[in-house]
């Protein structure tokens, strides 16, 4: 909980905030960093307020604690308390403090074990968050499925007949969390669809055990994996699986929803970070836009995929003159930078390929091309990372008749 | 992608080493598992397993590779280098691929590695010609001062090398200078083996011990985390790398022994070469595609990486050659050649478009841990 603010600094909060909601992306996060960064944010805490909404854009590494690691699978669904309705797909953010109250006395230590394992982690460290979230989860669903009315309720400003049905659901949640944090990983390299089996059984459990909790947990699943969509409407066909339609329906609304409100379709940051991130939306977006799709749903995913299609060339621009074209000139180019920036804008043509118009990119690489394929100043890059670079940017056949063309006759490979 | 008990190797089993092929480490993710070898009349060819993800493999000539698939310039110059190569054996095939590093075409850091590769080999060549000298000098004189002491001097050893080189060749029957050729010859095809002290440092020894420790890692994995699809995968793979383990440490021993003993190494160079190189050559061929597995598990950032690159492991687990079961010393199962696994994609998106990309760029980094 806050700690009161000293007299007089309630002014300065008012003044930052209000510098804060017309900060830049990288000010944004700056600013996150920063009160992250605190041992103890007290009245600070409340200048992240009126970020929230660009916080869930831009999503930048938060540093881990007990509370944000419990909550963390159910991070989709909280919404600030104004926006609850009890009959929507989430849950309020005043349910943190007293669940995590709850949690902690459930735990032989308190949580002091998960606070160890956490410490000095942020949300960007996979791996830290499943190796103390599968415990945490567990533990925590257990706890919440047996527990009663604490005594500061109140101050969550929700009605006591609230309490029950809502640690329900989160204790059906956070009982199918681990397995889901699973499927992300193996599918993560692509590989491997999304178990079926898996999905159904988890599915099926929550049906039978909280049937209100399965929109929030078509939600989870279309959240963290977009392409579990398309088996979901497949699930769903089953007549056995009652509710599942409507759930995985209500849950693109709500998310098709948010990304309309939303300023970007996909924040924009690191190149890697950025391609990744539209990967995952174009997967999303192409699975929910299913044979069977109303003409309004189709609509939105189209004008959805127009903006994405906007952004990326917004981005791919930005990375092509500012990253890639000023570097390639200079005199002693640093190639492990070009490669990489080359890498990314290639990987982000290719994604946005699938939603829009390829000339657009090509048109743009062409000056890239043209300065790779002449001859540099004494000095300048060397013909090998020329030759790679042009592969990155180009395609292996134009590198390797640069390679020919330019070549060591005498090198027995030419 | 799906898993099944039985595997390719019904339809395809390799009598010999030979006939399985060299695994080359192309950076073109659809080439991934591919193996060259060599088929006499019809050159040199690529075998790899079906890419459409069905049962059995394609053979397809060097020069047609391109025709197939898209290499990269690093892929398409290491064709053209493997076809020139005279003999085909793990060695070379690994000598072609580090050239083409040093070349800069699998970029910044596996050129360094390349430096740095070759410098280790050349060292590691150094020390087993000292070893060999110092051994054969005991030999020689035994009641000499010992000569596999750490504190030996190299003067001192290259002086009673000479010695013990001259002596021993008027019993040899052949020249002072032929003794010694043979045995930097042999300083060099014994290198990767280790002789002496410094055995433990030699690049087959180290190998052994990275697929051994992924083997480790991997049981070690399992015990802290509940991956079904994965466990299944990780129980193959660690089943086929403790046949191959068993096999190469022996053959490593085998081939080690013969440097503690360099009359009786000299005396069959010059009866039997091919018996010297077979003996020395095998813990390579049992250890070949294994450098590869190993690297994909250690090249993932953190643990969910590292299981999600078991799917790709399994893909490339190398079987075992009928010929395997007259190089091992203790019996192998029929059943222990082949991977309990079958591992096939029916699509290939992941390892096309953007994602090529980045598995291009991971594949690279890769080379740039192998050793």
């Amino acid at each position: 909980m806050a700690a009161p603010a000293p007299p007089g600094s309630e002014d300065v909060l008012r003044t930052l905030r209000r510098q804060i909601i017309e900060a830049d992306d990288e000010q944004v996060r700056r600013v996150v960093a920063t009160v992250d960064a605190l041992a103890s944010r007290g009245s600070i805490d409340r200048l992240l307020g009126p970020l929230r909404p660009r916080l869930e854009d831009l999503r930048p590494p938060r540093r881990l604690h007990f509370a944000r690691l419990l909550f963390l699978p159910l991070d989709p669904l909280i919404v600030a308390p104004s926006r609850w309705r009890r009959d929507d797909p989430t849950l309020p953010r005043a349910l943190i403090p007293p669940v995590t109250r709850l949690v902690e006395a459930g735990l032989p230590d308190g949580g002091a074990a998960v606070r160890q394992t956490i410490r000095g982690h942020t949300t960007a460290d996979t791996e830290a968050i499943s190796s103390a979230g599968a415990g945490l989860w567990q533990a925590a669903s257990d706890t919440l499925a047996k527990a009663t009315l604490p005594p500061r309720w109140a101050d969550t400003g929700l009605a006591a007949r609230h309490f029950a049905p809502l640690m329900h659901q989160i204790a059906t949640l956070l009982a199918q969390a681990p397995a889901i944090d699973r499927m992300v990983f193996e599918t993560a390299n692509g590989l491997l669809p999304p178990d079926r089996f898996a999905i159904e059984a988890m599915a099926r459990t929550v049906t039978m055990t909280c049937p209100d909790a399965l929109p929030m947990l078509t939600i989870m699943l279309l959240r963290r994996l977009p392409q579990s969509a398309g088996l979901l409407y497949k699930l769903a066909s089953n007549r056995s699986m009652i509710g599942l339609k409507a759930a995985a329906e209500g849950a693109a609304d709500l998310l098709l929803h948010r990304l309309e409100a939303s300023r970007s379709v996909v924040a924009h940051q690191d190149l890697p970070v950025f391609s990744a991130a539209v990967r995952q939306m174009a997967a999303f977006l192409a699975e929910i836009d299913h044979a069977a799709t109303s003409r309004s749903r189709r609509e939105q995913v189209r004008e959805l995929r127009q903006r994405l299609d906007q952004d990326c060339q917004t981005v791919f621009t930005s990375g092509l003159t500012r990253d890639f074209l000023p570097p390639l000139q200079a005199p002693a180019a640093p190639v492990e930078r070009l490669e990489e920036v080359a890498r990314s804008l290639r990987v982000l043509e290719a994604e946005a390929r699938t939603l829009g118009n390829a000339a657009v990119y090509q048109d743009q690489l062409t000056e890239a091309v043209a300065a790779l394929e002449t001859p540099p100043p004494h000095g300048g890059l060397a013909l090998h990372d020329r030759v790679r670079l042009l592969e990155l940017l180009a395609g292996p056949e134009r590198a390797l008749a640069l390679l020919e063309r330019e070549g060591d006759p005498l090198t027995p490979e030419l | 992608m799906h898993t099944t008990g039985s595997t390719t190797r019904d339809l395809y089993h390799p009598a010999t080493f030979q006939e399985r092929g060299i695994a080359v480490a192309f950076t073109t993710p659809m080439l991934a598992g591919a193996r060259v070898r060599d088929n006499g009349r019809r050159g040199k060819e690529l075998v790899m397993h079906n890419p459409s993800g069905g049962r059995g493999v394609y053979v397809i000539p060097l020069r047609g590779v391109g025709d197939h698939f898209r290499p990269t310039v690093h892929d398409t110059l290491l064709l053209r280098r493997l076809e020139t190569l005279v003999t085909l054996s793990p060695a070379t095939v690994r000598q072609a691929v580090w050239s083409i590093a040093l070349d800069g075409f699998a970029g910044p850091a596996a050129r360094a590695a390349a430096e740095a590769v070759a410098e280790a080999d050349h060292s590691q060549a150094m020390m087993t010609e000292f070893h060999l000298l110092a051994a054969l000098v005991e030999q020689v004189e035994p009641s000499g001062e010992p000569m596999t002491d750490a504190g030996v001097q190299v003067v001192d050893l290259r002086r009673r090398g000479r010695g013990a080189l001259t002596r021993f060749s008027r019993s040899f029957g052949r020249s002072g200078y032929d003794l010694g050729k043979a045995l930097s010859d042999l300083a060099v095809l014994l290198a990767p083996v280790g002789a002496g002290p410094t055995a433990s440092r030699a690049r087959l020894a180290l190998l052994l011990e990275r697929v051994r420790q992924t083997r480790d890692d991997i049981l070690d994995t399992f015990t802290r985390i509940d991956s079904n699809a994965g466990g299944t995968l990780g129980k193959a793979i660690v089943a086929s790398a403790d046949t191959m383990l068993s096999c190469a440490s022996t053959t490593l021993a085998t081939a080690r022994a013969l440097a503690a003993d360099p009359i009786t190494l000299l005396v069959r160079w010059f009866a039997n070469r091919p018996e010297v190189l077979a003996t020395v050559g095998r813990p390579e061929w049992f250890l070949d595609g294994w450098e590869q597995i190993s690297l994909l598990w250690r090249a993932g950032a953190d643990r969910h990486a590292r299981l999600a690159a078991l799917f790709e492991m399994a893909q490339i687990i190398p079987l075992l050659p009928r010929e395997a079961m007259q190089w091992s010393p203790m019996p192998l199962a029929p059943a222990s050649l082949t991977p309990n696994i079958h591992v096939a994609s029916h699509k290939d998106d992941w390892r096309t478009g953007s994602s090529a990309l980045l598995l291009i760029d991971r594949n690279e980094r890769m080379r740039a841990m192998s050793l």
